[in-house]
């Protein structure tokens, strides 16, 4: 699968509208990292194995300015975000050239387990790849209970779970850095004028900024897992995210994003909204 | 007392609780929120070993969020309270090399006029109890920059486990896996060395044989065979990283294609500067609330975009780019040429914790690479990943790094 990635990356970057192809390489100390590659030769250096973790589409947005096509590397999470990276307009599908490997999930923290996030991983439907090293479908992986470690807590143990979740956090935002999701050109937590958040190390500071960030990728979620890998204090990050994900399905009958093309419950204005909240029509 | 003193490990406890008479006693241990210094912990919790924690040493001289003064607007003049100071003094017991290295680099800069009153007072409170270390992992490079960590400088006591049931064979196995971007998990199955019977301490300073003299009643001097021990115990901190030799002029780094491959994959999320022990940059901001507010200082990061960002919008380090080569040049030549000493103490929080594998020695030697070559090449992309750094040979000729495949 490797040798065909290479292959179909050179004959991308030999073609003169190309500019760069993003995929993974091995990096200096051992580890998968996203790669750039710019030139046929340099080719040689992608790599596929269950250690490529980084989601490249998050990579997209700073191309966007670019003159040429970009090449991309995706799984099928990667997919899902480029699709809603091309559904919001901050990826030009024309200017992008989609590889698709089909992923059978990456490797968890034990040996031969699978990483957390892949588990009911589900591939985009319908999407047009450029070029594909197999057949894009989903791997059939199930959620897993322990997916969910929320459903059935009460409102009281569901808080003591965030408190000692968000305690842990040190406020240096890679979750909301690597996100595909967090591209917009000035974040509200890097607005000086007004600061809507003080630096103070609270718990409510924690728990401001952990609360704002999941609503704002409520339902906008592809499910990575990145934030939760970025994270050097181990914040359970996607506890929240799957929490969110669930109620959109429930409430909305949303299949996630990115899956479809249909947009995310809470950026899309639909006349037939359930509306549960004020008891409207269920 | 300037003798090695020893206390059997079933003692750690009576001892924390002795010095928690006189001291604030602060201490690395494993709980819920993950491996950092705590205050007063229970000693079960304690953990003393080669393990970094999470946090360095340096929130406890700058603390995260520190309170400056209260004000108050509502007299006819503004009224200005300064922030309590002072307390207990405080032990802070098992901090390993290089973070007991790193305060020397914060020292040049907080206690060089003007000084600053909260982070002097803080230093000459503090009794440092170092853990001679024999290396954590495959990031630690601390002997690179002259650190001794088995004998740290700047400690007032060192403090040493010894393995007494260990065998001969077993004392050499020091090296650890790499635990990858994933926040270093605890090993499951404890290391040989770590069935350790005593601690053997001894006195380097006046505070520390203030703390010597508190504990005797704890101690029996230590006799000779584990001191004949100590000469056997070796760090697995690699010391062959040239950190010391880059130009201090910026010109000659200024552009170098390594930021923009560097940038193109950073995500400048900061992680590196909130972890590193020698990082010091904080932002001060005022909380007001009607008449009255507080202004207080917190850590700031440099890769953080609205760290140069000016009050009419303009920001002079506009991209990542810029902020990326700000880190690094920074540590590796703004600060030497300023302060005579590399800002970095090779603990490699920044390497292991990076979710993008972005590591501060590879850029060091990168930075060789390409001067070595005369500005040619030396595009860190660009290497065939089957010869990665290792290339790089020293004057002598040595060559003691194992290829990358090592850190799997």
């Amino acid at each position: 699968m490797q040798n065909k990635l290479r292959e179909i990356a050179r004959e991308f970057l030999e073609r003169p509208e190309a500019g760069c192809f993003i995929g993974y390489e091995t990096g200096a100390r051992g580890a998968v990292q996203a790669a750039f590659i710019r030139s046929p030769e340099e080719t040689e250096r992608l790599i596929w194995n269950r250690y490529c973790f980084p989601n490249l589409s998050a990579y997209l947005p700073q191309f966007r300015q670019k003159e040429g096509l970009t090449g991309i590397a995706v799984k099928g999470c990667d997919a899902r975000a480029l699709r809603e990276l091309i559904r919001s307009r901050q990826v030009d599908r024309a200017k992008v050239f989609v590889v698709g490997i089909p992923c059978t999930g990456l490797a968890g923290s034990q040996e031969n387990t699978l990483a957390e996030r892949c588990h009911g991983c589900i591939y985009p439907e319908e999407f047009s790849y450029d070029a594909v090293l197999g057949p894009m479908e989903s791997p059939g992986l199930p959620l897993r209970p322990e997916n969910n470690a929320l459903t059935g807590l009460s409102p009281r143990e569901r808080r003591e779970t965030w408190h000692a979740e968000l305690e842990k956090c040190i406020r240096c935002e890679a979750c909301r850095k690597v996100c595909y999701g967090c591209f917009c050109p000035e974040c509200i937590f890097e607005s000086t004028q007004p600061r809507w958040l003080s630096r103070r190390q609270g718990l409510a500071e924690k728990f401001f900024f952990h609360s704002v960030r999941a609503f704002h990728l409520a339902g906008r979620c592809i499910g990575c897992g990145e934030c939760e890998r970025a994270c050097p204090a181990g914040v359970r990050l996607m506890l929240l995210n799957n929490s969110l994900r669930d109620g959109a399905a429930e409430l909305f009958g949303f299949k996630g994003a990115g899956v479809t093309e249909e947009a995310p419950p809470l950026i899309a204005f639909s006349k037939d909204d359930p509306d549960p909240f004020s008891g409207g029509k269920e | 007392m300037t003798q090695w003193q020893q206390f059997k490990k079933e003692y750690l406890p009576a001892v924390l609780s002795k010095l928690d008479e006189k001291w604030d006693v602060f201490a690395p241990v494993e709980q819920e929120d993950g491996f950092r210094f705590k205050q007063m912990p229970a000693a079960g919790e304690v953990f003393l070993g080669p393990r970094k924690p999470l946090l360095p040493l340096k929130l406890l001289f700058l603390p995260e969020v520190e309170e400056l003064f209260s004000y108050s607007l509502k007299g006819v003049s503004p009224e200005l309270t300064q922030a309590v100071s002072g307390g207990r003094e405080r032990v802070i017991f098992g901090a390993l090399g290089c973070d007991i290295a790193s305060l020397d680099i914060l020292d040049r800069v907080f206690l060089t006029e003007p000084v600053d009153e909260a982070y002097r007072r803080r230093g000459e409170q503090a009794t440092l109890v170092a853990l001679a270390c024999v290396g954590e992992g495959p990031e630690c490079f601390c002997t690179s920059f002259g650190i001794d960590p088995l004998q740290p400088k700047g400690a007032d006591v060192i403090l040493v486990t010894l393995a007494n049931d260990t065998p001969q064979s077993e004392k050499k196995e020091t090296k650890q896996k790499f635990c990858g971007g994933a926040g270093g998990s605890f090993p499951k199955e404890p290391p040989a060395r770590r069935r350790q019977e005593v601690f053997l301490l001894k006195a380097f300073s006046k505070k520390g044989k203030r703390l010597v003299e508190a504990l005797r009643p704890l101690l029996t001097e230590a006799p000779q065979s584990d001191i004949a021990q100590l000469t056997d115990l070796s760090s697995n901190s690699r010391g062959d990283v040239p950190a010391d030799s880059l130009p201090r002029e910026e010109s000659e780094l200024w552009d170098l294609p390594l930021w923009k491959n560097l940038a193109s994959r950073c995500l400048g999320c900061g992680v590196c500067t909130l972890l590193c022990p020698t990082c010091y940059c904080f932002d001060v901001e005022d909380e007001r609330c009607g008449a009255a507010g507080k202004r207080f200082r917190a850590w700031d990061s440099c890769m953080s975009s609205c760290f140069t960002k000016m009050a009419g919008g303009d920001n002079p380090r506009p991209t990542k780019v810029e902020r990326v080569r700000q880190r690094f040049l920074h540590k590796l030549s703004y600060y030497p040429r300023e302060k005579e000493s590399v800002a970095c103490v090779g603990c490699g929080r920044c390497t292991v914790h990076c979710p993008v594998g972005i590591s501060i020695e590879d850029v060091i030697l990168e930075i060789n690479r390409f001067l070595a070559s005369g500005g040619e090449g030396g595009v860190f992309e660009k290497l065939p990943p089957s010869t990665p750094q290792k290339t790089f040979v020293d004057s002598a000729g040595q060559v003691s790094r194992t290829p990358g495949g090592k850190h799997e």
